[in-house]
């Protein structure tokens, strides 16, 4: 079914920790996380559950560097030029996942003093330091204009393809699970703490419909988190988090299973 | 033998100000303590104050701002935003009941203020008419900023060492309901004027030494160790809405203040006078830091008024003190600063000090 479309994934971290650890065999995630440890780039295949069979290309985000989009210009380092060529011709589909730890780096850890901001009917939160949307919209656009980037180069380099960009799961709800498993970010947490959920979700939702209005303007699709994953005040179920910040295999499942509803099932 | 006989030269006219040069006079010889780069110095006041604000830090003493800007805006929007220009985001104060009125709602000794005025770009909290140039989207937003704010002035009252407060005028506008004092006329700058809600007041003397008398023991009683140095703005009146003519009326005023700060630090062993007024504004200067307009003070004279501070009040630099807490007095030559041009080309560049008073003038306000 569908055998003809050539459909690549294409990420880091989050890539490796939900999708590849969902359907490829242990030798083939250890062999990504090995990878990914010495900045080496991972190619393999998985079949979805649809049969549908699927290249993917993972790496190190620090290998391939912080491309940046201004003003119609793109700039990007060599191996993030090298990585793409190892797509090859005709690829029907892309699915970025590539980066997606902006929103960790910003949301996660606690300021001092803690700031707001009042978006989609969600008010700021009195006591804390009031931001304007305006100021938050520019800091954010800021902060996602590699990701921003890196898509509108694949979209440069494959025009025949459809890109989707396939955000990073929302903030984990569970501040317990954060705490439990807080990878890089432990010293911060214990300095610091965890921002508050709302304030989390506030900032994801900032962040990532920004973005996506922007990747639609290059026709570039944003595909977000399956709602089955999500509680009900929209977070990331903890059950599908891998750490503090990234998807587990169960979540890579429940993508997979999204998109191919959305994207392999259609007919050609 | 007589009183006169064995006093300094700078009590005589003669010998302190016709025979000098006008930057070489000592117009602070003795203050009654000193400051160091590790005292919190805490500013407000009116548009004069935020020259002190600014120049500060290149006089080797700390700035202390209570309400610093989140990380995420940018340098400009920093800016843009007034972060820095005094120890909190209060924009310029004027009056002394301004600033008793900021005491009373930052320690919760006053119902918040609902005085919000709705223009195209958003809401303005009329008490603060400069900070959010674009205004708030709701009112809820204006509210979240305006109480973080004031939770940042009670803690500046609370953690600073010093506190410089410039007092600019005797008359301003306010809410008859309420009796909140405004910083600008509701109309000029923001919002528009009603004349059944806004009225006019010229405060007088006794009306400013019991505010400034309420500020000294309210913030002292929270924080004891607080010293004061009060001025008064030499920049003039750019309007009166009293019947006289505005020179009369800027002479009425700022002897009004004069009067009041040397009475208040009279009063205060914590409360030293620093004279900017005079070494900017005394007729014997021959007006020569005004700028063109007449009324707002050259780089130059900001210059003369921030060396002077710092050879009044800087531990290191000071030629004497009343206090036994700076050790040995060193004295400088007055033009012999070390770090002059920097420090002259830093206050020239930082000299624009934004005054809202001046929209109290149709024809400046456009």
């Amino acid at each position: 079914m569908n055998a003809e479309r050539k459909i690549y994934f294409l990420g880091n971290s989050q890539l490796i920790a939900s999708v590849v650890a969902g359907f490829c065999p242990p030798a083939v995630r250890d062999r990504c996380g090995a990878d990914w440890l010495e900045m080496r780039v991972s190619q393999g295949t998985f079949t979805a559950p649809n049969g549908t069979d699927i290249a993917f290309l993972a790496c190190n985000m620090n290998s391939l560097g912080d491309p940046s989009y201004s003003d119609g210009s793109l700039t990007y380092s060599p191996a993030l030029g090298n990585f793409l060529d190892l797509v090859g011709s005709g690829a029907s589909t892309i699915f970025v996942m590539l980066r997606g730890n902006e929103f960790g780096i910003v949301s996660l850890v606690e300021s001092k003093p803690g700031w707001d901001f009042s978006y989609g009917g969600r008010e700021a939160v009195k006591g804390r330091q009031f931001v304007q949307l305006s100021d938050v919209t520019a800091y954010l656009d800021g902060v996602t204009n590699p990701l921003l980037a890196s898509c509108v180069l694949i979209k440069h380099r494959f025009p025949g393809a459809a890109v989707v960009h396939v955000a990073a799961p929302p903030p984990v709800e569970s501040e317990s699970h954060i705490l439990a498993n807080p990878e890089i970010f432990g010293p911060l947490f214990e300095a610091h703490g965890v921002r508050p959920f709302a304030m989390r979700k506030k900032l994801y939702d900032a962040m990532y419909d920004g973005l996506a209005a922007k990747l639609q303007h290059f026709g570039i699709r944003s595909f977000m988190a399956p709602s089955e994953c999500l509680t009900q005040a929209g977070g990331l179920k903890e059950e599908f988090a891998h750490g503090c910040l990234h998807g587990n295999d169960a979540y890579g499942r429940s993508l997979i299973g999204a998109l191919q509803r959305e994207f392999f099932d259609a007919p050609v | 033998m007589h009183p006169y006989k064995d006093l300094p030269p700078d009590r005589f006219w003669r010998d302190g100000v016709a025979s000098r040069i006008w930057s070489e006079i000592d117009f602070l010889a003795e203050t009654k303590f000193k400051l160091t780069a590790s005292d919190r110095i805490a500013t407000a006041g009116s548009c004069f104050a935020q020259h002190i604000a600014k120049n500060l830090g290149m006089l080797d003493l700390t700035h202390f701002v209570a309400e610093q800007p989140p990380h995420l805006l940018s340098a400009r929007r920093r800016e843009e935003l007034s972060y820095g220009v005094f120890s909190a985001r209060y924009g310029n104060i004027y009056t002394a009941r301004q600033l008793r009125q900021l005491i009373e709602f930052a320690f919760a000794q006053r119902e918040p203020s609902g005085l919000f005025a709705k223009e195209k770009s958003g809401w303005f909290d009329l008490l603060r008419p400069g900070v959010q140039r674009q205004g708030f989207d709701t009112i809820h937003d204006l509210e979240c900023d305006r109480a973080f704010h004031l939770d940042c002035v009670a803690r500046m009252f609370l953690e600073a060492d010093c506190f410089v407060f410039t007092l600019g005028l005797t008359e301003a506008w306010y809410d008859a309901a309420t009796g909140v004092v405004f910083p600008v006329c509701p109309g000029t700058r923001i919002g528009e004027f009603d004349a059944a809600a806004h009225r006019f007041v010229n405060f007088s003397f006794q009306q400013i030494l019991e505010d400034m008398q309420w500020c000294i023991d309210f913030v002292g009683r929270q924080n004891p160790r607080l010293k004061w140095i009060t001025t008064v703005s030499p920049v003039a009146l750019a309007a009166t809405a009293t019947r006289r003519h505005v020179l009369i009326a800027n002479s009425a005023s700022k002897s009004i203040l004069r009067a009041v700060t040397d009475e208040v630090c009279g009063r205060h062993a914590s409360c030293e006078y620093f004279p900017s007024y005079e070494i900017c504004a005394s007729v014997a200067n021959f007006g020569q830091f005004l700028d063109s307009d007449l009324r707002g003070i050259s780089p130059r004279g900001v210059n003369l008024v921030m060396r002077v501070f710092k050879k009044a009040f800087h531990a290191r630099q000071s030629t004497g003190s009343r206090s036994a807490e700076s050790g040995d007095p060193v004295p400088i030559q007055a033009d012999a600063t070390a770090d002059g041009d920097a420090l002259a080309k830093q206050i020239q560049a930082a000299a624009a000090a934004e005054c809202d008073e001046i929209f109290n003038d149709p024809d400046y306000a456009g």
